[in-house]
């Protein structure tokens, strides 16, 4: 009797517990953090090893190319050579972990450079996350002409942009615009072509003719783009390997502006005014078939595909204002998605798919925002005299676009901005710059 | 009585009488009054009075009251800057003329396909073991002895049967016609002076953590026993039921964290550790991401190799989530420095941590 007495206070008191030792703690002790920091990752970039000779030179060079693109997109931050406890001068030695985690260096690159006997050369590198004492992914090896050094180190920082933040680089890019020189008065514009850093800088057309919006095509080897060469603004199509171009359609009387690729490269979108309207329409490039999608008396411009397709955005003041409406590839009803105070235009849809970039203009400033393709939480990322024509990195992280100073000596350039609205910075150009497209990840 | 209260009488009637006679003749109302205080007045006229009241006033004249000066305005209209129209208007139209391309075509220098490299990362060897000899020598075994006796009593052989006394075998000799009675050997049980402890000295400070308890399994669902069954083997197994509960409640209780419990201070103390080196990138899509990792701490606070593991992770691709796991195995193994700072006596609480990490208050930043 006793015994069932003291088991049966043994069951109640362990019930009796039980709620409270859960309440206090049930299993491993669990905590949420929703609070972080926001600051560059420090990252070492070593001088990539030599492997012959002759590499010496491209291998710091190809080095320094990483680490500048690494720090250019605001997300990283390199650590000064002067600061390194240890370096790598052997690609296949073990890395000494901890000499890196003394500098707080979070990634390290290390890569080697060879140059074979016809002059090519062969870049190999891997990516370690040094608190975790560990490579991140498995190392790769690029081959290339000399010649070709500069896209190789943009390859190589686009592979480890991509290891550390899960998301595709934009590294080894272009970006086409429209130089601009001379006074406001009489500027000489004509169309250039570089590296999204600013490198590699070709122009494309001669500077005797007005040029406009030139647009890359899906696969980053044609350009679109609106010239006054024949007296009225038509749409041509420029072939960048062969600097050769064609107008886009040949019919008289009408004005185009505005053009833009479909997403597979097979149709163009654009603006027609005739008589005091503009419409959009789509063609065909291998046809020529027109088809108008929309059809108001309104002016309706400026439209960009979503990257599956399916919907086009553009602008349109039939509300009495300028803003922003979304309808399907093949036209139809459009839903207004731009609802806040000013005039909304030029919008672009990121590659991403998940938002949209526009120009704002509210109250005597220019901005550059970005809103859901619902148009839910809009949000501005500069503010200035005149800021407008934006345009996404291949991998929607960072947009371009052109700022124009005031004033008579005001000159326009261009400049570039990560999507949180941090990393304001000026795009190196040769003279001014305006009309920024970027280009895709070149293959 | 009568005769006490007439004496008190007599005496308040005479003390009165003498205080009365006092006042009267000793001469207290006979002192000289003050003599009065004399001050002069001078008679002044209404406008005089009026005048002294004003004296240290600024004189209410019309002519002294300060007109404001009404500000220059001039005559130049207020500059008005005007903002260009940010739409270029279309250039007048030129005549059309072939452009001739300042560029010759380009020829992109060939970059070839990326090919993985088949090595992998060295690796710094591990250095062998020290050949020296250990600090310190195994510690002695203490034999499970569960006798205690005043003498010390070995272990008797295995097949010697135990006895109150030690007795050595009998053997038969060969000479001896008569029987014998075969003695066994026999021996007495093993027993110690003092009961096994914990020993005194060379004893170990530190040993390897035992491994977490793994969670209970949930336990299958039992089928309904049917009524009358148990009824039937209700009495019969009531003490076998009995015998379990306790067993299991005697089980339960050492492994189950005890003590109290970290305090809110104690965990706050923790998730500032780890925020501070958890850096976010707002902009990407693993800020879209809610991981939840998984850690074993040892006892300094420092994180056991290869608990690190991620338990989930919500809202992105599988690129995000990557991503989002190995900023905050950073933020984890970068700021444990020489170990979290966590109450020692409490370990059992947060031997096992799971932290999640939630970026969504930071995309609103």
């Amino acid at each position: 009797m006793t015994k069932i007495f003291l088991a049966l206070m043994l069951v109640l008191t362990s019930v009796h517990m039980a709620p409270n030792a859960a309440m206090a703690q049930n299993g491993p002790l669990r905590i949420e953090i929703t609070d972080g920091v926001i600051e560059p990752l420090p990252f070492a970039v070593p001088d990539f090893v030599a492997e012959s000779n002759g590499a010496g030179q491209i291998a710091q060079d190809i080095a320094r190319v990483v680490a500048a693109d690494l720090s250019g997109t605001g997300l990283f931050r390199e650590i000064p050579e002067e600061a390194f406890i240890s370096t790598i001068t052997n690609f296949a030695s073990p890395v000494q972990f901890a000499d890196w985690k003394a500098i707080n260096a979070q990634a390290l690159v290390s890569g080697a450079v060879s140059v074979d006997s016809s002059g090519n050369i062969a870049v190999k590198f891997r990516v370690y996350d040094v608190f975790a004492g560990q490579e991140l992914g498995n190392g790769l090896r690029f081959r290339g002409t000399r010649d070709g050094w500069r896209r190789m180190a943009h390859k190589v920082a686009d592979a480890v942009y991509s290891r550390i933040t899960g998301e595709s680089g934009y590294f080894d890019s272009r970006v086409v615009y429209v130089s601009e020189t001379g006074p406001k008065n009489d500027r000489k514009k004509r169309l250039a072509i570089m590296d999204y850093d600013g490198a590699n800088l070709k122009f494309l057309t001669d500077s005797n003719n007005i040029v406009l919006a030139p647009r890359f095509s899906p696969s980053g080897d044609r350009v679109l783009y609106t010239s006054y060469e024949t007296g009225f603004p038509r749409v041509f199509v420029l072939d960048i390997g062969s600097v050769t171009r064609r107008v886009l359609e040949a019919q008289s009387g009408d004005m185009s502006f505005a053009p833009r690729f479909s997403p597979d490269g097979q149709s163009v979108v654009f603006s027609v005014t005739d008589g005091g309207n503009s419409d959009i329409y789509r063609m065909d490039i291998a046809t020529g078939t027109r088809t108008r999608l929309t059809s108001a008396p309104s002016i309706e411009t400026a439209p960009s595909f979503s990257p599956d397709g399916s919907k086009i955005v553009f602008e349109s003041d039939r509300s009495g204002t300028q803003q922003l409406y979304v309808m399907n590839a093949n036209g139809g009803e459009a839903s207004r998605i731009s609802f806040g105070q000013g005039r909304y235009g030029t919008p672009v849809w990121s590659p991403r798919g998940d938002l949209i970039a526009f120009t704002k203009q509210n109250k005597g400033r220019f901005h550059i925002g970005v809103m859901r393709t619902d148009g839910s939480e809009e949000r501005l990322l500069t503010a200035s005299f005149l800021d407008e024509g934006p345009t996404w990195s291949p991998n929607g992280r960072v947009i371009m676009f052109t700022r124009e100073t005031q004033g008579a000596n005001g000159s326009a350039s261009l400049y570039s901005v990560d999507v949180s609205g941090r990393n304001l910075k000026p795009v190196r150009t040769q003279g001014g710059g305006s009309d920024p497209s970027w280009s895709p990840l070149q293959q | 009585m009568k005769s006490r209260f007439n004496i008190g009488h007599v005496v308040s009637g005479g003390a009165h009488t003498l205080l009365i006679g006092y006042v009267l003749f000793g001469g207290v109302f006979s002192s000289e009054p003050e003599p009065p205080v004399v001050t002069g007045v001078d008679i002044i006229s209404t406008e005089q009075f009026e005048r002294i009241l004003n004296a240290d006033r600024p004189p209410l004249t019309a002519d002294d009251v300060e007109t404001p000066v009404a500000p220059e305005i001039s005559e130049a209209p207020p500059e008005v800057v005007t903002e260009p129209d940010p739409v270029t208007p279309p250039a007048p139209p030129k005549a059309a003329t072939a452009p001739e391309p300042e560029v010759t075509p380009e020829v992109e220098p060939p970059v070839e396909q990326p090919v993985e490299l088949t090595d992998t990362a060295p690796e710094i060897t591990p250095p062998a073991e020290p050949d020296v000899a250990p600090d310190q020598s195994v510690r002695p075994v203490s034999r499970p002895v569960t006798r205690v006796a005043p003498e010390a009593v070995e272990t008797p052989e295995p097949d010697v049967q135990i006895a109150d006394v030690d007795q050595a075998p009998t053997a038969p000799a060969e000479s001896e016609t008569e029987s014998i009675e075969a003695q066994e050997e026999t021996a007495r049980e093993e027993a110690a002076p003092e009961i096994p402890t914990e020993p005194k000295s060379g004893a170990v400070t530190s040993s390897i953590r035992p491994k977490a308890r793994p969670n209970r399994p949930t336990p299958p669902a039992t089928p309904a026993e049917n009524d009358t069954q148990a009824a039937e083997t209700q009495t019969e197994s009531r003490e076998s039921s009995v015998n379990d509960a306790l067993a299991q409640a005697l089980a339960e209780t050492p492994a189950a964290p005890s003590g109290p419990p970290l305090t809110s201070g104690e965990k706050d103390a923790l998730r500032v550790s780890v925020q501070e080196c958890w850096v976010v990138d707002v902009g990407s899509q693993a800020a879209n991401v809610t991981v939840t990792v998984a850690m074993s701490l040892d006892r300094d606070g420092k994180v056991v190799g290869g608990s690190l593991r991620r338990l989930s992770a919500t809202g992105g691709d599988e690129n995000a989530a990557n991503a989002a796991f190995e900023s905050a195995r950073r933020a984890i193994l970068r700021c444990q420095r020489g170990g979290y700072k966590l109450p020692i006596e409490k370990y059992d609480h947060w031997r096992d941590v799971e932290i999640t990490f939630n970026p969504e208050k930071m995309r609103r930043r």
